[in-house]
């Protein structure tokens, strides 16, 4: 896997290298702002790039515009973004734009090299990947009006879990219950959201979205 | 309607209006009767039967007015009112002379009154509106024209002047006996003149406000002068009588007419501070459209600058001004019209009025001090906030990041390590991320950016998601555009809020109002929990930046009742 990091302090940088380094993962440049970073992938067409919010000039989004132009001049570079915050509505605008190939990350997360390498492998995969701290205040604060309120508490953990990128078997593995348990679970699940089978879309996705919706 | 409108308006009117009405009929029916029993014209000879000369449609006409601009100075300036009198009835005994019925004696001390004209104009320039007189001319003025009345009461008989046509009996001319009635009436007229030059010198000394006034003085001066010399100059002419008849009653007219006109416009100015008073007093600030004030100013402490009735302060000088001053200074002041003489503004406040700006000053000086102190209070507020987002941002770019390069080296160094060391690089690790939670709960930094991204809403969504209360939210927030300093206000206050009830309310449900209704930033934080709630540093806090912003801030919290704190901003339109 070749990844691009984008980050304005150099020892985060650094220490983001190391670790992918120790994880195999092959760093194929490092930015310090949006217009390098851009450069970086237009150059090295990168799977996965590792883009910090927060970047320079402005210190505010940068990097999130950066991870729109991204997915939408090259759709093959999927994008990990990392933040210091817990800010839900960055993450859930652009995933609504953009559901898939995106993952959003606390910085602190990246600590866990286990973490990492799995949002990685997700988000090169297509999936969309939400931090669970994040996810956990995402249900914790739904309105009583949004569909997310008629949902189960299992309904609930799963789509947490699912919105964290986990797989069937993964959930399964994490409720201590069966894999066809998670399956059926999942189908009451997208029938309360409204989500039809369709052969188009991933429900999974359109699931997670409208957890971050209901925000 | 104050009191202070009333009291105002209990002044007696300058110029008594029923009078001139009744002075403008009584012209016309004495005209019509003038021209109906006598078929003459205005100031001729009228000899035995007619009317006096002074009974004459015109020279009613004009005693009348004399009567009203007299009335209408005399409480303003009783000077000048003294003044018009003498010189009116110096006129009017001249022109009674004709009349058949006086004895010679008496019509000759008639005659000789018109001296005492320069007197009267003297006595009216000179006291006009409260000036000092030049005392020493003044009273030149008054024993040359008493001289020369004098002189001429003696020395003049009409039967030796060939140009006579007013009396027909002999008066005693006891000069004539002695010089002749040419030189008689020359040392009659250099005495006139000597009058009329000391009353020139006492208009000119007296230095009256008003110009108007000093130029009819100076007007009637030269006419009534004029008319004592034709009779000499012209010596045997009979039209000259007539003549210097008609230049006595020109140069009355001309004083009467300015007395009146002064009287109308300080009649009007009158108006206008009344109505002035009455604005300032309903607390209506705003500049006056028409009449002879502008704007009133106030002097604030410390520094005695300029303001509004609202306290806002006011810049550069205006062109025309008049001042109210106490022990400290000028205290009020008024903005005039090009015209408008601050003289006579400044004369013309009533002790009402004066009562009434001096409060306004007070209001005016408490709402600028208090706007002063709003202000430094603000920048105090805008001060920590910027010492407090450079903080964040040093914690964020300094501490934060180097806590996570620490933890993504540990993350590196513990797969590598031997089973002894590992269990501690995991509690590093895990140390190591409480602490960057930690720090992210001190960082409001975030807030900044989604309340400039996406607004107020979004930003009150995520205090009450950080707060981990269940909360009832009710946000009906208009869109209008807020300014920052009372967003970021509003959103301090709901933290700290949500901080107090999570900390002693021993509640996890809280009720959260925020709208934006009629320009007012309300928002109310409720809770049923413990009550008693008091004024901790953090609730101090938002009081002040609320106070700041010129708004309210309210905290009812009864033991056992919960507690509700209320905080009203007014946006700026």
């Amino acid at each position: 896997m070749r990844v691009v990091v984008a980050d304005d302090v150099m020892i985060v940088r650094a220490g983001l290298v190391h670790l992918l380094a120790s994880a195999d993962v092959t760093t194929v440049g490092e930015a310090s702002d949006s217009a390098e970073l851009l450069r970086l992938v237009a150059l090295e067409h990168p799977d996965v790039a590792i883009v910090d919010i927060r970047m320079p000039p402005t210190h505010t989004d940068e990097g999130l515009v950066a991870a729109r132009t991204i997915r939408d001049r090259y759709p093959r570079t999927n994008v990990l973004l990392l933040s210091q915050y817990l800010a839900p509505r960055y993450a859930a605008r652009l995933l609504a734009d953009q559901p898939g190939g995106l993952g959003y990350l606390l910085k602190e997360r990246v600590s866990d090299p286990a973490v990492l390498l799995d949002a990685l492998e997700r988000v090169v995969a297509g999936g969309c990947v939400v931090d669970p701290t994040i996810v956990a205040r995402l249900l914790d604060f739904g309105h009583n009006d949004s569909p997310l309120a008629a949902l189960s508490p299992r309904e609930h953990q799963t789509l947490g879990l699912m919105a964290e990128g986990q797989s069937n078997a993964a959930i399964a593995h994490h409720l201590g219950i069966g894999e066809r348990t998670v399956e059926s679970v999942c189908g009451q699940l997208f029938r309360k959201l409204s989500l039809e089978p369709d052969p188009d879309v991933n429900r999974r996705v359109l699931a997670v979205l409208a957890l971050l919706r209901a925000r | 309607m104050t009191p202070y409108g009333a009291l105002s308006r209990g002044e007696r009117a300058l110029v008594p209006w029923p009078a001139m009405c009744a002075v403008s009929c009584l012209t016309a029916v004495a005209s019509i009767a003038c021209l109906i029993s006598t078929g003459l014209m205005p100031s001729s000879p009228v000899g035995l039967t007619g009317l006096p000369v002074a009974l004459t449609a015109p020279a009613l006409g004009l005693l009348l007015l004399l009567v009203t601009a007299g009335w209408s100075v005399v409480e303003a300036a009783p000077r000048s009112a003294v003044g018009l009198s003498v010189a009116g009835v110096a006129w009017l005994a001249a022109a009674l002379a004709a009349w058949p019925l006086l004895t010679a004696e008496t019509r000759a001390l008639l005659l000789a009154s018109m001296p005492l004209s320069f007197l009267g104009f003297a006595l009216l320039v000179a006291g006009w509106r409260g000036k000092t007189p030049h005392w020493a001319w003044l009273c030149a003025t008054g024993v040359l024209s008493v001289l020369a009345a004098a002189a001429h009461a003696f020395g003049y008989d009409p039967f030796l002047d060939p140009g006579c046509s007013r009396t027909c009996e002999s008066s005693p001319a006891h000069l004539v006996d002695a010089v002749g009635a040419r030189a008689a009436l020359g040392i009659s007229l250099v005495l006139t003149a000597a009058a009329a030059v000391a009353c020139v010198t006492t208009i000119v000394l007296s230095r009256t406000a008003s110009p108007v006034i000093c130029l009819a003085g100076l007007m009637a001066a030269t006419l009534t002068l004029g008319a004592a010399v034709l009779p000499w100059w012209r010596w045997g002419d009979v039209t000259a009588p007539a003549l210097a008849d008609a230049f006595e009653s020109v140069g009355i007219a001309v004083i009467t007419l300015a007395t009146l006109s002064e009287a109308l416009r300080a009649q009007g100015i009158r108006r206008d501070l009344r109505t002035l008073v009455e604005r300032v007093g309903d607390r209506r600030n705003g500049p006056n459209r028409s009449g002879s004030v502008k704007a009133v100013h106030f002097a604030v402490p410390p520094d005695g600058r300029w303001v509004d009735g609202d306290g806002k302060r006011i810049a550069g000088e205006p062109a025309n001004a008049a001042f109210m001053a106490d022990d400290a200074g000028p205290s009020v002041r008024l903005s005039l019209r090009r015209w408008a003489s601050s003289e006579q503004v400044v004369s013309s406040i009533t002790p009402a009025g004066r009562l009434v700006l001096e409060n306004a000053r007070l209001r005016a000086a408490s709402a600028s001090l208090l706007a002063s102190v709003q202000a430094s209070q603000r920048r105090i507020v805008e001060a920590t906030d910027g010492e407090r987002r450079r903080i964040e941002r040093d914690l964020h770019d300094g501490a934060q990041q180097r806590l996570v390069a620490v933890g993504m080296h540990l993350a590196v160094a513990t797969p590598r390590s031997d089973d002894s060391t590992r269990q501690s690089l995991e509690d590093a690790r895990i140390e190591v991320r409480r602490a960057l939670a930690a720090l992210r709960e001190l960082s409001h930094d975030s807030l900044n950016s989604v309340l400039a991204t996406e607004g107020m809403a979004a930003a009150v969504e995520d205090v009450v998601a950080a707060s981990h209360l269940r909360v009832e939210k009710h946000v009906a927030l208009s869109g209008h555009p807020i300014a920052a300093p009372i967003e970021s206000a509003g959103l301090f206050a709901l933290g700290a809020a949500l901080d107090n009830v999570a900390r002693h309310a021993d509640t996890d449900l809280a009720r959260v109002t925020v709208d934006d209704i009629d320009h007012t930033m309300f928002l109310q934080v409720a809770d049923d929990g413990l009550g008693g709630a008091g004024f901790g540093p953090s609730l101090t806090d938002v009081a002040d930046r609320v106070s700041a912003l010129g708004g309210a801030f309210e905290l009812v919290s009864r033991p056992g009742d919960g507690t509700t704190m209320t905080v009203r901003i007014p946006c700026a339109s």
